[in-house]
């Protein structure tokens, strides 16, 4: 008996002349979607470059993009003293002035109110003061030519969680001395009170 | 015998080690980012770090700041630029009148008063902060960086203040 040869192509011969057809056969449209391939391949290396240079960024230095402690504008009041300010010098101080901070350059406030009263310091001299039963520290009085200025000032400031206020990196806060540069006054004070909105 | 090695097919996509690492790299970064904070304090400290309360004393305060230090109201200080936390008030400080050690006529030393009146009241504050820290060899390291010890004055500030403490007492918070 002859075996007859079967016209039906063998299913591996099929496969072998599908993987053996040249690739240009494949059309433009698969090699167009193997660059695209490459294309995101490249992008999600350059997001992880990227990624990993912020992550060390953020690490070490104060710099964060995704800081929760934003800066907020707040307005705020306070008021500084300036000491042994001049009789003839209380012109000067004038309300709506604008004042800047010699350190820094940033003007700090605007003047909303000037209070004078006469300048007293601590002496060494203690006085015995019965009705306390203990000594007490005495004050001087100067002449009526030297004045002690409480001067209010008023500015919109950015504020930071842990650091406080700040106007243009001149902190403002109780306590801290200021060299102040009125328009037409120059003089030393510390801020005595502080309030904001 | 017909060569009945096969061609294999040409992979459209290549995936390898390489291409894995990669992207494992890139989620820990995002992962990094997220959790910053966290892996932060691994970098500052080698050691977990423990509660303290601290005690200070500020001389020559006007009543009206001292307004400004209700309990837990946060402390910082600053270390080589950076700002360290110093932790916060576990009350409301306690005043009393400030006082100053000064000669009197007769050349005796007596403790003087400081007076109030209408435009400023001089007080001397006490108070206590919780804070964290370690302790190396007898030296306590706040945040596990500052160095503190008794009689160590310091600048603080708060949001709203500067002042000047002066460390009068370290203890570990037991149990």
């Amino acid at each position: 008996m002859n075996r007859e040869k079967s016209d039906a192509p063998k299913p591996e011969k099929e496969e072998r002349r599908r993987s053996s057809a040249p690739s240009g056969d494949k059309g433009p449209k698969k090699e167009s979607n193997r660059r695209w391939l490459f294309l995101v391949v490249d992008i999600l290396l350059l997001a992880a470059i990227v990624a990993a240079v912020l992550f060390l960024v953020s690490l070490l230095t104060p710099f964060s993009l995704f800081d929760s402690d934003r800066e907020e504008v707040r307005r705020v009041t306070y008021t500084v003293e300036l000491a042994g300010v001049e009789r003839d010098s209380l012109g000067a101080l004038k309300v709506g002035d604008a004042v800047v901070d010699s350190e820094t350059g940033a003007t700090i406030g605007v003047v909303t109110a000037v209070n004078s009263r006469a300048y007293e310091v601590y002496t060494d001299v203690p006085v015995e003061d019965e009705d306390l039963n203990s000594y007490v520290v005495t004050k001087a009085t100067y002449p009526e030519e030297f004045n002690t200025v409480t001067v209010t000032l008023s500015v919109d400031a950015d504020y930071e969680a842990g650091v406080g206020y700040t106007v243009d990196d001149c902190r403002i806060a109780v306590g801290r001395t200021y060299e102040l540069n009125f328009p037409g006054y120059a003089g030393s004070g510390v801020c005595v009170a502080f309030n904001a909105e | 015998m017909k060569n009945t090695q096969e061609k294999k097919p040409a992979s459209r996509i290549r995936f390898n080690v390489v291409d894995a690492v990669l992207i494992l790299l890139a989620i820990l970064c995002i992962v990094g980012i997220w959790q910053r904070k966290n892996l932060q304090s691994l970098f500052d400290s080698g050691e977990a770090l423990e509660s303290y309360t601290v005690t200070f004393e500020i001389s020559k305060m006007r009543s009206t700041t001292v307004n400004l230090l209700a309990k837990d109201t946060a402390l910082y200080l600053e270390d080589n630029g950076t700002r360290v936390s110093l932790g916060t008030l576990a009350e409301q400080v306690s005043t009393s009148a400030a006082t100053v050690y000064l000669q009197d006529g007769d050349g005796n030393t007596v403790k003087a008063v400081y007076p109030q009146d209408d435009h400023e009241y001089l007080l001397d504050v006490k108070g206590t902060l919780n804070c964290r820290g370690i302790e190396h060899d007898g030296i306590f390291l706040l945040e596990g960086k500052t160095y503190l010890a008794v009689n160590r004055t310091v600048a603080a500030h708060t949001e709203t203040a500067d002042f000047e403490i002066r460390i009068t007492g370290i203890q570990k918070v037991t149990g």
